[in-house]
C-alpha cells in the first residue's frame, strides 16, 4: 500500500510538468501586454521597450518559461506586476477565504446528498428518491447566482436572519464566521448535493443488485448491518470519486460566488487579475488549481485501494 | 412432522393482467435429514419456488400469492421481514449458483464465513472467525487459515463454492436449498462440490432441497425427485423410481436430455441411441382460462384430451405420483 502511494505520488511531477508549461504557453498565447497596462495611456514606445526589459518580457519563450519554473521550485510563483506584492503572499490572503467557503459547501452538499442518495437508492420506488431527482434538476438547472440573490433577498433582507455578504476569518469567532459562510454555502449546495445524491443513489442500486447482496440477505441480517457492511463499501468508488470532483469544482468554481457575496477569495483574486493583465497572479493561481486537482486525484485514487481489495497497480 | 411443508404454492411475478405465475399449487414435502432434487428447465418455477421459501423473492415484483409454507409444522409465508430473518441463514439458509459473483468483494472471506454466527448468536468476530475455520475445513477448503484472510477474487470457482457452502453450514441450519450449486463448475469440481453437500447430509442430518436441470447430479445424492413443469409439478418419487420408470413424458423427456458418455448432439437422426435428445419448443406459461395439460403442446403422445382436462397428480405406485393422462398407458 505504501509503495503504492509512493508510486502514486511520483507519477504527479511529470503531471505538474505538463501543467505548468501548458498554462505558461496559454498565457504567453493570449496576447496583451502587461507593459502597457502598467506604463499608462501616455508612455512612450522607450518607455513600454523599457518596462518589458525589466520585467524580462523581451526574453525568449523558453527562457522565460525556466525562469518561471525554478520560481515555482523554490515557492516562488513571481510578482503581481499591479500590487508589486509576490503572488504567494497575495493567494495566501485569499486561500483561507475560498477554503473555507469550498469547505462549508462541502460540508452540507455531503451531509445532504450522501444520505438522501443513500436512501433513495434503498427505496428507489419512494418519496425520497423523487426529492432526489428533484434537487438534482433545480441545482442543475438554477444558476447558483440566482439562487444567491434570492437567499440573500429573503433570508438577510425580509427576514434578517443572516448578514448580507462579507467574510469574518473562522479565528474572529465561530459564529460570525459560520453567519457569513451560510448563505454562500447554501447557495452552491443544491447543485453539488444534487450531484453526490444522483451518484450515490446509482451505486447504491447498482450495488444492491448484485449477486452478493442476496447472498448477504440470505445469512439474515438487518438492513442497518447490510447498508453498513454489504452495500457501503461496494457502492464507495463512485461516491468517492463524485466528492473529490465536487471539493476541486468548489475551490476552483466559487467565483461567482464570491463575487456576489463579496468575499474576498481567490476568485476575486483572478478575476481582478484577468482583467488587469496581471499574468504573474493569473499563472500562479491556475497552477494551485492544478496542484488542488491533482493531489484531489491522489487521493480519491488511494481512496480506491483502500475500498477495493480488487483494484492494485 | 415434515421439516419443510409447501402446499399449494402460488407464486407470481408482475402485477395485474402481466402477472406471470411462476408456481401454481406446488405441493412439497421435506423431511428431516432428506435431500429432494427440485428438478425442471430454466424458467419452469424451481428457483421461484427456493426465494418464496426463504423469503428473497424481488421486493415489489413477486410475491406468494397462495397457499402455504410451513417450516417444522410454522407457517412462514407471511411473516413479517423482521421475522423472517431470524429464520434465513439460521434453519434456512442458500448456496446460490453463481459463486463467481455470490461472494461480497470488498470483504475477506473469513469474515463472510463468520457474518452468520454474528448475526444470530451475537459471537464476536473473534469467535465467530475461530469457528468459520472450522468449517473452511469441514468444507475441504485449501490452506484454510490463509484463505480466511483472502479476498474473494483471490479464490477459484471451486474455491468461492466451497466458501458459500461454508456460509450456509455456519449456524447449522436444518434446511440449505441449494440453486444449481455446481452448474458454474466444470465437471472434477462438480463431483467435490456434491461430495462436500453429502458429507454435510450424513454427519449433519441436514435436510437438502437441490435446486437442478442436471439428473446427473440428481443421481449422485438425491434421495427423492420433484419433477418441475411451468409451475406445477409433474412427477415426483425415489430417485431409483424416477430413473428406472419415469412415467410423465416431460421427465422421459429430460432424462433423454441427459448428456452420457458416447452420446453426441452432431450425431445423425438416424443414430438415434447416441443422439442427444432435445425437447422441441419452449416453456409455456400458465395462463388465466388456459384448458388442458400444461405440456401438451410439447407433448409427442398428447391426445385431444390432453388439450382439454387438466390431468391431475395421482399416485401409481407406492412412492410414485404423476400428472398425466396417460401415464398408465404401456410404453
Amino acid at each position: 500500500m505504501l509503495t503504492y502511494i509512493l508510486k502514486r505520488i511520483g507519477a504527479t511531477v511529470p503531471t505538474l510538468f505538463v501543467v505548468s508549461f501548458v498554462i505558461f504557453s496559454l498565457m504567453a498565447l493570449a496576447g496583451g501586454d502587461p507593459a502597457r497596462v502598467l506604463a499608462g495611456d501616455q508612455a512612450s514606445l522607450a518607455d513600454l521597450d523599457a518596462i518589458r526589459d525589466q520585467m524580462g518580457l523581451n526574453d525568449p519563450f523558453i527562457l522565460r518559461y525556466l525562469h518561471w519554473l525554478g520560481g515555482i521550485m523554490t515557492g516562488d510563483l513571481g510578482t503581481s506586476i499591479l500590487t508589486k506584492l509576490p503572488v504567494v503572499t497575495l493567494i495566501g490572503q485569499r486561500l483561507e477565504a475560498t477554503l473555507s467557503l469550498t469547505v462549508c459547501a462541502m460540508v452540507l452538499s455531503v451531509g445532504i446528498g450522501l444520505p438522501l442518495g443513500i436512501w433513495g437508492g434503498l427505496r428507489p420506488r419512494g418519496l425520497v428518491n423523487k426529492l432526489v431527482e428533484g434537487l438534482a434538476v433545480f441545482g442543475f438547472s438554477v444558476p447558483v447566482f440566482v439562487l444567491a440573490y434570492l437567499l440573500i433577498w429573503g433570508l438577510s433582507l425580509k427576514l434578517h436572519l443572516l448578514p448580507v455578504m462579507g467574510f469574518t476569518p473562522i479565528s474572529e469567532g465561530l459564529w460570525p464566521f459560520l453567519s457569513k459562510m451560510f448563505l454562500p454555502s447554501l447557495a452552491l449546495t443544491p447543485v453539488f448535493a444534487g450531484w453526490i445524491a444522483r451518484v450515490s443513489r446509482d451505486a447504491v442500486i447498482d450495488v444492491l443488485d448484485q449477486d452478493y447482496i442476496r447472498t448477504a440477505r440470505s445469512k439474515g441480517m438487518s438492513m442497518s448491518r447490510l447498508v453498513a457492511r454489504h452495500v457501503m463499501r461496494n457502492a464507495a468508488v463512485p461516491i468517492v470519486t463524485v466528492v473529490g470532483m465536487t471539493f476541486a469544482a468548489l475551490v476552483s468554481g466559487v467565483v461567482v460566488t464570491e463575487a456576489v457575496f463579496a468575499i474576498p477569495g481567490l476568485g476575486r483574486l483572478t478575476v481582478d487579475a484577468i482583467s488587469q493583465r496581471d499574468y504573474p497572479v493569473i499563472q500562479g493561481v491556475v497552477v494551485l488549481m492544478s496542484l488542488i486537482y491533482i493531489l484531489v486525484n491522489l487521493l480519491v485514487d488511494i481512496c480506491y485501494v483502500v475500498f477495493d481489495p480488487r483494484i492494485t497497480y | 412432522m415434515s421439516l419443510l411443508s409447501l402446499d399449494g404454492l402460488v407464486t407470481e411475478f408482475g402485477s395485474g393482467a402481466s402477472a406471470v405465475r411462476a408456481v401454481n399449487g406446488l405441493n412439497l414435502e421435506i423431511q428431516p435429514g432428506e435431500i429432494v432434487a427440485l428438478v425442471g428447465e430454466s424458467g419452469c418455477g424451481k428457483s421461484a419456488t427456493s426465494y418464496s421459501i426463504s423469503g428473497l423473492l424481488p421486493e415489489g415484483r413477486g410475491r406468494v400469492k397462495g397457499g402455504t409454507i410451513k417450516l417444522n409444522g410454522r407457517e412462514i409465508q407471511n411473516l413479517p421481514e423482521r421475522k423472517m430473518r431470524k429464520i434465513r441463514g439460521r434453519e434456512i439458509s442458500m448456496i446460490f449458483q453463481e459463486p463467481m459473483t455470490a461472494l461480497n468483494p470488498t470483504m475477506t472471506i473469513g469474515a463472510q464465513v463468520a457474518e452468520p454466527l454474528e448475526i444470530h448468536y451475537g459471537l464476536s468476530p473473534r469467535v465467530a472467525r475461530a469457528r468459520a475455520l472450522d468449517i473452511l475445513r469441514q468444507v475441504n477448503l485449501p490452506y484454510p487459515e490463509d484463505k480466511m484472510r483472502a479476498y474473494p477474487h483471490q479464490l477459484s470457482g471451486g474455491q468461492r463454492q466451497r466458501v458459500v457452502i461454508a456460509l450456509a453450514l455456519i449456524a447449522e441450519p436444518q434446511l440449505i436449498i441449494a440453486d444449481e450449486p455446481t452448474t458454474a463448475l466444470d465437471v472434477t469440481v462438480q463431483a467435490q462440490i456434491l461430495s462436500v453437500l453429502r458429507e454435510i447430509n450424513e454427519r449433519n442430518g441436514t435436510a437438502i432441497l437441490l435446486i437442478t436441470h442436471d439428473f446427473g447430479v440428481v443421481a449422485e445424492i438425491a434421495h427423492r425427485v420433484v419433477v418441475m413443469y411451468a409451475g406445477y409439478k409433474v412427477e415426483e418419487g425415489r430417485v431409483e423410481d424416477i430413473f428406472d420408470r419415469p412415467r410423465h413424458p416431460y421427465t422421459k423427456a429430460l432424462l433423454a436430455s441427459m448428456p452420457r458418455l458416447g452420446t453426441s448432439l452432431t450425431a445423425s437422426q438416424e443414430d438415434e441411441h447416441v443422439r442427444i435428445a432435445g425437447i422441441p419448443g419452449i416453456v409455456e406459461h400458465f395462463e388465466p382460462g388456459r384448458r388442458g395439460c400444461i405440456f401438451s403442446g410439447r407433448c409427442e403422445h398428447a391426445t385431444e384430451f390432453c388439450f382439454k382436462d387438466v390431468p391431475p397428480l395421482s399416485t401409481t405406485s407406492e412412492n410414485q405420483s404423476v400428472a398425466c393422462h396417460n401415464s398408465e398407458e404401456p410404453e
